[in-house]
């Protein structure tokens, strides 16, 4: 019979080898992104290949921890950067709990000006965390490694501390590029910028996009979809959401081109797995 | 018959007169009439001289008429009864009757403006908060209304309110409807909630915009306790967030509900496995959850003092434990039914403990009569109770040649005491019980204690220093897990 003492032992050696053998398999995973099912909303997790971790926005609610709990290592309570698009609620909504619960490094948004009150929130909360503040603007670039960067495309010219009608047209527009692979981040950017982006010559041709504002009817115009000439998208949204998302005509526009797409109402978390020289494989929850 | 057996049948009585209050209608003035009546008659035909009712019914047991007595002992005992049980009833009455102004607000069009505190710590759900608000004043344009009831609002995830918060909310009151199977109506009335308030607007205000003195000397109570319960409560959140903050979801979830009973972050798909395999209850505060917190204290005593002292510093112990959980009725009451228990094991004895725990029961009920038919907590918590104080001894008795490991066999005899007695309050209301939930405890109650031991000390050093937290955060991540992950299975089958 064995000992308490022994069992304890026994119990100790095989978690921490099994974490030692977890935290080892991971190095040859790639990049990550995962579109998280958070209900109406953005958020996406990335994660690099060199394990720098990237949350693009949080959501409209708590919904996002509980996600993030799914695809982040359960030992893990730090988060390298986290990325605003744009304050509003169904992107900014689940961002201070998380911001309460993991450790934050650096903060990536616009600055843009809000009163609401969960700005006044997120403000405090920032204070606290005492993470890095990062305003980036067309032109801009963060590089993770020497294969993985994430350059900023738009706004155009800062808008930290505006007063501005139009939130969504301040959205953060970034491509993260890996390799030979890219993706087009975009936001809740409608036509306005979209048309900006295309005359301005900016590169946005990219192999895969996140579909602009949920896929509603004022934005994914043909100018966008005919530059970016995606191979997928990915929609991020709820289901039977009151805004009628994504709009018919989108889903025509990308029928049209033959753009696959995935939805995170019905497909839940989609993940996107690329590998240096390898196509990206998708793989979704449902 | 002795003084404890009369105590004893007169409690029954009064509990048997709110079960009848409860499921009858009987009036008021018939309960009250029938107690004057008893009353006289006893007082009349009874009279009681010397020391104490009890005493005096006592002595005159089997000693015959004495003196100037002109009934015999049963039948004054029978007048006794019958004025226990008319109380019950009249308690029960009473709790229906008290004052209602808000009611009358109900699905109006109108917006409404009240002015009062939140009375409760806000619940943060993963998309709202919900609160109790206890209304001071209800103003419209032309009068001010003063009342003391409460409101269940319903608002956004921000800002944050906190216990003792004064608010204005503007709005509209609503009736709260039954859902398909659970009577939502009842549910709330137990705690004096008539009305619900969907997310209206709320503005944060000082006592200084009551219009009658807040601070006034009638009020001073009730001041004295908000400021206490706000600075328990902000304990309670700090050890909370060092949780969140050391463990991932959703054991952390898991740990905060074994630890303090807020079950809100749980997952509903979680809850609901945890329910179907009933295992529920080691995520309530009950009347086991505080003999295991109890437990851990007086062996860690043990080591430093003898073992009489060390119960009541257990005691003690369970005191402080009720307090950072936020010493809600039905925690109260738990830790109540726990120090039951475990007086029951100090003495022995534990067939002695019977007019303890009808008194407890009874008390409880006096102070509201509703639990008791309306509160699944307090009978579940009460009879689960009932049977580790009565049925352990019989089984173990039983299984007495089985050998002990790991502490199964104590759990086996413990599961299968307090959910014999269980039973018939969970078919009743939930019309189904799971075989499985016995295997499905036997193998999770090991893991409870040591859960709670490491959740607790993550959330303590995770305040000292966030990485050791989370260093033993990893352990008691485990244990969670574990739970986890048998929930899981058992409710696959």
């Amino acid at each position: 019979m064995l000992s308490k003492r022994k069992i304890i032992i026994l119990a100790a050696l095989i978690f921490f080898s099994s974490v030692a053998l977890v935290v080892d398999s991971k190095n040859q995973d790639g990049l990550k992104v995962y579109f998280l099912d958070v209900g109406q909303g953005d958020s996406i997790f990335i994660e690099t290949e060199n394990k720098i971790q990237i949350l693009i926005d949080g959501g409209s609610d708590n919904t996002v921890v509980q996600k993030l709990s799914e695809v982040m290592p359960f030992w893990d309570r730090t988060i390298d950067f986290i990325m605003l698009t744009h304050p509003d609620h169904d992107h900014l909504g689940g961002l201070p709990e998380v911001l309460k619960r993991y450790e934050v490094n650096g903060i990536i948004e616009t600055g843009v000006q809000c009163e609401k009150v969960e700005c006044k929130v997120w403000r405090d909360l920032k204070e606290k965390e005492k993470a890095a503040i990062i305003l980036p603007k067309l032109g801009d670039s963060i590089i993770f490694n020497e294969n993985t960067k994430l350059l900023i495309l738009s706004p155009f010219d800062s808008v930290a501390g505006e007063k501005v009608s139009k939130v969504n047209n301040t959205s953060i527009v970034a491509k993260l590029i890996y390799g030979e692979h890219s993706l087009l981040l975009t936001g809740d950017i409608e036509k306005q910028v979209e048309e900006k982006l295309v005359l301005a010559g900016i590169d946005i041709d990219s192999d895969y996009l996140k579909l602009p504002h949920h896929g509603s009817k004022t934005s994914s115009t043909e100018e966008l979809l005919e530059n970016t000439s995606p191979l997928m998208a990915f929609i991020s949204l709820g289901i039977n959401n009151s805004y009628g998302h994504p709009h018919e005509e989108v889903v025509a526009r990308l029928e049209k081109r033959n753009i696959k797409y995935y939805r995170t109402d019905a497909s839940g978390t989609i993940l996107l797995n690329c590998r240096l020289d390898q196509q990206c494989q998708v793989k979704t929850q449902n | 018959m002795t003084k404890s057996k009369i105590f004893l049948f007169l409690m029954i009585s009064f509990i048997l007169g709110v079960a009848s209050g409860s499921f009858f209608d009987i009036s008021e003035e018939l309960a009250l009439i029938i107690i004057i009546i008893c009353l006289i008659v006893i007082i009349v035909f009874y009279p009681i001289r010397g020391r104490g009712a009890l005493r005096a019914l006592a002595a005159s047991n089997g000693a015959g008429r004495r003196g100037s007595r002109i009934l015999n002992f049963k039948y004054a005992f029978l007048a006794f009864l019958i004025l226990a049980f008319s109380a019950g009833v009249m308690r029960f009455d009473i709790s229906e009757s008290s004052t209602k102004v808000l009611v009358n607000f109900n699905d109006n069009n109108g917006n409404i403006q009240l002015l009062g505190h939140i009375n409760d710590e806000p619940q943060r759900l993963i998309d709202k908060q919900r609160f109790i608000f206890k209304v001071k004043e209800i103003r419209a344009s032309d009068y001010t209304i003063f009342t003391n009831e409460k409101v269940l609002i319903t608002a956004n995830l921000y800002p944050e309110f906190q216990y003792g918060d004064f608010i204005s909310m503007e709005g509209k009151l609503q009736s709260p409807k039954n859902f398909d199977d659970f009577n939502y109506i009842n549910y709330l009335a137990k705690d004096g909630i008539f009305s619900l308030s969907y997310y209206p607007e709320i503005k944060k205000i000082t006592q200084k915009d009551f219009s009658f003195a807040f601070g006034g000397s009638t009020r001073g109570g009730e001041n004295l306790k908000i400021s206490l319960f706000k600075n328990i409560f902000r304990i309670k959140k700090v050890f909370e967030e060092s949780i969140e903050k050391s463990i991932s979801e959703p054991n952390a979830a898991l740990i905060k509900g074994i630890l303090l009973g807020s079950r809100q972050d749980i997952p509903q798909d979680l809850k609901e496995a945890f329910n179907k395999t009933g295992t529920t209850h080691i995520l309530a505060i009950s009347g086991y959850n505080i003999t295991i917190v109890s437990l851990y204290i007086s062996f860690l005593l043990m080591f430093f003092m003898r073992r009489q002292k060390a119960f009541w510093f257990t005691v003690l112990g369970i005191f402080f434990f009720t307090i950072l959980t936020g010493a809600s009725a039905s925690v109260v009451r738990a830790a109540i039914m726990g120090i039951l228990v475990l007086l029951a094991y100090r003495e022995g004895r534990f067939y002695s403990m019977t007019n303890s725990l009808v008194f407890a029961g009874a008390a409880m009920i006096a102070l509201n009569p509703k639990i008791l038919r309306f509160d699944i907590g307090f009978q579940l918590s009460f009879l689960a109770t009932t049977g580790l104080i009565y049925l352990v001894p019989i089984i173990k008795e039983r299984l007495e040649r089985v050998p002990e490991f790991w502490n199964f066999k104590e759990n086996f005899i413990a599961t299968v005491s307090a959910q014999l007695m269980v039973l018939p309050v969970v078919l009743y209301n939930f019309g189904s019980f799971s075989l499985l939930s016995l295997p499905a405890n036997v193998l999770i109650l090991p893991a409870v204690p040591l859960t709670m031991f490491f959740g607790f000390l993550a959330g303590v050093f995770g305040l000292i220093w966030s990485r050791l937290g989370q260093i033993i955060g990893l352990i008691a991540w485990l244990f969670a897990e574990y739970e986890i992950l048998i929930v899981k299975l058992f409710n696959a089958f």
